[in-house]
């Protein structure tokens, strides 16, 4: 297992290089280092000598990924890519192009309101999701699972955006029952996190409820159900501890897309209920286009998701002892 | 028979934890004692890049920063026209001429004439900063990670003095600085480009110095040089003595105290940039830009940018008293109660960041927020006509919870470009000219505020906005060039007239006599993402489509729009809008002269209009007093470019501003922001209005658990 855990650490390198490339590439397809300048200085301090300060103060005064002026290995490394795409290797994330903050300062502090709220939202959905797919496929071919894949494919097919609005409307408006937006450090965080929490969970039920009913059908048909139930043993045990361990590695699969917002954030969620967190930045990041943060937004997903599915398959051996890595 | 034990615990956990939660559960976003607090709540919908006074640009950025500077000159805050005082100096200050040779000028003489203008400020004695860390030598860090200057102790303070306005000026020089104001000021104060370029000098002198100290390349980026902003020579400004200063013009430009109410010349002591400036501080990341320090009513509390800015009050903010006369309407009403009373009146303000419409409309409507502006998807459910006479008017529900209405016309025109360097548009021939009238009269504005704006907006003449000196009055300055008085108001001509304009310039029908082909004109625009440009677009290309031409679209973002305006290289461009700096004609006038044009000279001077008939008034009228013989300038100016249509003039917003019943003292100031010491809140009130109209529906949850209580509890028929 050692050795599969340190080549996938080794596979990581080349991954994120790819990752960075890739990145680095698209951003500079579409702007160039004056575009950027432009952009953060706005429309009446944009004289070609402010756009060259603002570049050397930057770091992008130099070439991007070639510079042909330098001598031998600075040819590469006296380069926009090597000094900003390739430090965050070794843990520097640099400065905000826009703002000049520290950015692993900025996300130490956003990702704990993106995590207080995408936790709740992983765990609630997770249970929700497990519970009601569970429920539905153990009543398969019914009135009560044909209604609730028919809500399944409600829930689906509404927008975020509308659960968002309506549950603005209802628990803030009507019922006043909690603020409509805002955020609080704190244990006075947890009144502005219950609604987008409620929100999120509802967001995803529909997708979620119909894919694991899907893993846990599989699983009802095996014989180990039919002989559980031969022995007379409840339902309850068969579905939840039977069924349900055998249906995980589907489930586990699934689990390192969700892990990853919760440390990037949920972009739509932040910004509708005013939550200062890593998905809000990143939007902003890319509204403003600031390169910088842009890309250790992207690394860090990289690396997180990365790690999630690393975690995964050591969970597929916890669950499943045949699985050897 | 056997209870259920288990399921009646079980029970009694959902209860207990409902119920807690139940009875703690509120909407108010800020807290139990809030509202009883003489705290004002507002919201900040954009994005707040720097507080820098210098470099700050939006108009919410000044909305923050106003209140925490105090600037030598302001404006009035009830007297309408705009009226200058003088909060920091003893007398406004006047100008002294001088010519070629340095000789004094008497009187107003003609700008002409004059090579150099000075204006002295004597400051009011004992005017304070803030208390700040900075003021203080012995100041450390207080606790171990610093995440606000507070942090560090002990405070200080110290008196405005005449070099802080040099240490501000000769910083705005500093290319670093980033200020979009040096390029303008530049145009009339001396020596600005020489100050840069010592600055620049003493900068690369100083990053030598560390380098050869043995500091890394890096660190000069991480923590920037200072240079002593107090020695570096600026010829335009000169410091007389510890309370007098002189600035000194190259020319005539009597607008020049205008900019006086503008944080961009600020009052910056160079003990704070010295603060920011040392290592442990910059380490903790806080900066001049995030956190200034000045003399205004508040000071900073906290600033987080993306969550909530905090202003507090500076309690060494000078005694200001409450204006104690206005308008002649203003006499024997509410708004003159506070008359002479000691500014501010409010304790705390609460910058609250929310981004999206629809939380902060309801958070104003809930009472969390004390003002509003009206979103336009709200408009129908606010507003209501009134059957009498036709005007607007606030919607019943409205009215019923006691929030007033106030509507302003700010100084802002916007309008629609043409490209005077494109041969098709662009020009000042005569074929050029009729075609231009044609595409402003198809293009009929008054309809567009009505569909698109609410009917909130009123038509344009000409650049000028209502309420500054010049503004078109029709009907007897109105542009007859387009418009026509239908009795009543002006309207745009018929379309018939288009028609005949356009066949007059050589598109009978849209088609090109010459070659045979039909009129295409793009439009170019950076709004492809935003919601109402394509219902915009499509109407503009139908009403242009009556009269023959084909409207298409070259949408591009923000960046490469900025590039192809500086290139020129575009034909009609969609929506820009100018908002005054200040109250006078020729901030907006500025806008077609020669010198300020785009491609040329990097200036305002978007559609690049070049007319030399039109130069030579605006040189004239530009830095005369508002009389008889300037507005008979200012008519000639306007009747110039009504008639060459050098722009698609569009329409003067109107701002509906919305407040509490316990809000008082608000008077709209479009020009200024510094406006907030002037309110007033009634608490009691404000506690009451939101303990009314937000008490909690709790029985849907009651109800529920108790239906599965009772599904719980009673036996299942097996």
């Amino acid at each position: 297992m050692l050795v599969y855990f340190l080549k996938r650490i080794a596979y990581l390198i080349p991954i994120l290089v790819g990752v960075n490339l890739l990145v680095f590439g698209m951003f500079f397809l579409v702007n160039t280092p004056d575009d950027m300048a432009r952009q953060a200085l706005g429309e009446k301090a944009d004289s070609p000598e402010q756009v060259q300060t603002w570049k050397e103060l930057h770091g992008y005064d130099l070439p991007l990924i070639f510079n042909a002026d330098a001598p031998g290995l600075q040819k590469f490394s006296e380069t926009i890519f090597c000094k900003k795409s390739l430090a965050m290797f070794w843990g520097d994330f640099g400065n905000s192009d826009s703002t000049g903050k520290s950015i692993l300062g900025e996300i130490q502090n956003r990702v704990w309101p993106s995590f207080a709220l995408a936790l709740p939202i992983f765990l609630g959905t997770l249970i929700a999701n497990i519970y009601l797919a569970m429920k539905l496929a153990a009543a398969r071919g019914t009135k009560l699972d044909r209604a609730g894949q028919f809500l399944c494919v409600i829930l689906m097919s509404i927008s975020s955006l509308i659960f968002i609005i309506f549950g603005q409307y209802l628990a803030s408006q009507k019922l006043r029952l909690a603020p409509v937006s805002g955020f609080a450090t704190g244990l006075a965080m947890t009144k502005f996190l219950i609604l987008p929490a409620v929100v999120g969970i509802i967001t995803g039920l529909g997708s979620g409820t119909r894919l694991y009913r899907t893993f846990f059908l599989e699983q009802l048909s095996q014989d180990y159900v039919r002989t559980a139930r031969a022995k007379g043993l409840p339902e309850e045990t068969v579905l939840f501890k039977h069924v349900l361990r055998n249906a995980l590695i589907p489930v586990l699969t699934n689990i390192p897309i969700y892990l990853l917002s919760l440390f990037t954030g949920n972009l739509l969620l932040e910004k509708f209920f005013a939550i200062p967190g890593l998905g809000g930045f990143t939007i902003d990041a890319i509204a403003a286009q600031d390169f910088a943060i842009v890309r250790a937004m992207v690394f860090l997903g990289a690396v997180i998701y990365i790690i999630g599915l690393l975690l995964a398959d050591l969970a597929y051996t916890i669950v499943d002892p045949r699985i050897k890595l | 028979m056997k209870l259920p034990w288990m399921k009646i615990f079980s029970l009694a956990v959902c209860w207990t934890i409902l119920l807690a939660l139940l009875r703690t559960c509120d909407n108010n976003p800020w807290g139990k004692n809030a509202a009883r607090e003489n705290t004002l709540y507002q919201t900040i919908s954009f994005e707040i890049r720097n507080l820098d006074p210098l470099a700050a640009n939006y108009t919410h950025e000044s909305a923050v920063i106003d209140n925490i500077v105090e600037m030598p000159l302001a404006y009035h805050y009830l007297k309408r026209p705009y009226q200058l005082v003088t909060p920091m100096l003893t007398e406004l200050p006047a100008a002294t001429y001088f010519d070629a040779q340095g000789n004094p000028l008497p009187g107003e003489p003609d700008a002409s004439l004059v090579a150099r203008s000075e204006y002295t400020f004597h400051l009011e004695p004992g005017i304070l900063y803030q208390p700040h860390p900075c003021f203080d030598d012995t100041s450390k860090a207080l606790v171990e990670h610093p995440r606000r200057p507070q942090d560090f102790g002990p405070c200080g303070f110290r008196e405005v003095t005449a070099e802080d306005f040099k240490t501000s000026l000769v910083r705005l020089c500093d290319i670093r600085t980033g200020s979009p104001m040096f390029g303008q000021f530049c145009g009339f104060l001396e020596g600005l480009q020489e100050c840069r370029k010592a600055v620049e000098a003493e900068v690369a002198r100083l990053d030598a110095e560390r380098l050869a100290a043995g500091e890394k390349p890096t660190a000069l980026t991480t923590r920037p040089s200072l240079p002593d902003y107090r020695k570096i020579p600026c010829d335009a400004i000169q410091i007389v003595d510890r309370h007098t200063l002189k600035y000194v013009l190259k020319r005539k430009y009597p607008q020049f105290l205008y900019w006086m109410t503008m944080h961009y010349f600020a009052p910056i002591p160079f003990e704070a940039l010295q603060f920011y400036n040392r290592p442990e501080v910059n380490a903790a990341e806080l900066k001049y830009v995030n956190w200034p320090v000045a003399n205004g009513p508040y000071m900073l509390d906290k600033c987080e940018l993306d969550h909530q800015i905090v202003l507090v009050k500076n309690p060494n903010y000078h005694p200001t008293p409450y204006p104690s006369e206005g308008n002649p309407e203003d006499q024997g009403t509410d708004i003159l109660l506070d008359a002479g009373k000691a500014l501010p009146f409010i304790d705390k303000i609460v910058f609250n960041w929310d981004p999206e419409t629809i939380p902060t409309w309801t958070k104003f409507q809930q009472g969390y927020y004390d003002n509003s502006g009206l979103p336009v998807d709200e408009f129908d459910n606010a507003m209501s006509m009134n059957p009498a006479g036709g005007e607007l008017s606030l919607s019943p529900e409205m009215e019923a919870k006691g929030i007033q209405m106030t509507a302003t016309v700010p100084p802002i025109s916007y309008y629609m470009a043409f490209n005077m360097r494109d041969p098709v548009v662009g020009g000042l021939g005569e074929r050029q000219r009729l075609l231009r009238q044609a595409i402003a009269i198809a293009l009929d504005t008054r309809q567009y505020v009505t569909i698109f704006r609410n009917g909130n907006g009123i038509m344009c003449e000409g650049i000028l906005p209502p309420g500054i000196f010049g503004a078109a009055e029709p009907p007897a300055t109105m542009n007859t060039v387009l418009n026509a008085w239908d009795g009543k108001e002006s309207v745009r001509k018929e379309l018939s007239v288009a028609k005949e304009l356009l066949v007059q310039a050589g598109y009978p029908n849209g088609i090109d006599k010459e070659t045979g082909n039909p009129l295409v004109i793009y439009l170019d625009h950076a709004a492809a993402g935003k919601p109402d440009f394509k219902n915009t677009f499509r109407w503009m290309a139908d009403h242009l489509k009556q009269i023959g031409i084909q409207l298409e679209e070259k949408g591009f973002d923000l960046n490469r729009s900025r590039q192809r305006l500086s290139e020129g290289n575009w034909q009609f461009l969609y929506a820009r809008g100018w908002v005054a700096d200040y109250p006078d004609p020729e901030n907006f006038l500025m806008l077609f002269a020669s010198e300020n044009g785009h491609v040329e000279h990097h200036g305002p001077n978007y559609s690049n209009y070049s007319s030399p008939e039109y130069d030579e008034i605006f040189r004239k009228l530009e830095t005369m007093p508002n009389t008889p013989q300037r507005k008979a300038l200012i008519d000639q100016a306007n009747q110039i470019l009504y008639r060459d249509t050098p722009v698609v003039w569009d329409f003067h917003p109107r701002n509906i501003t919305l407040t509490h019943g316990w809000l008082h003292n608000y008077r709209p100031n479009t020009i200024s922001y510094d406006t907030i010491k002037y309110l007033r809140l009634d608490t009691a009130l404000r506690e009451k209005c939101q303990r009314e109209w937000n008490r909690p529906c709790k029985w849907p949850f009651l109800l529920l658990m108790t239906l599965f209580t009772l599904a719980t509890l009673v036996p299942k028929r097996k």
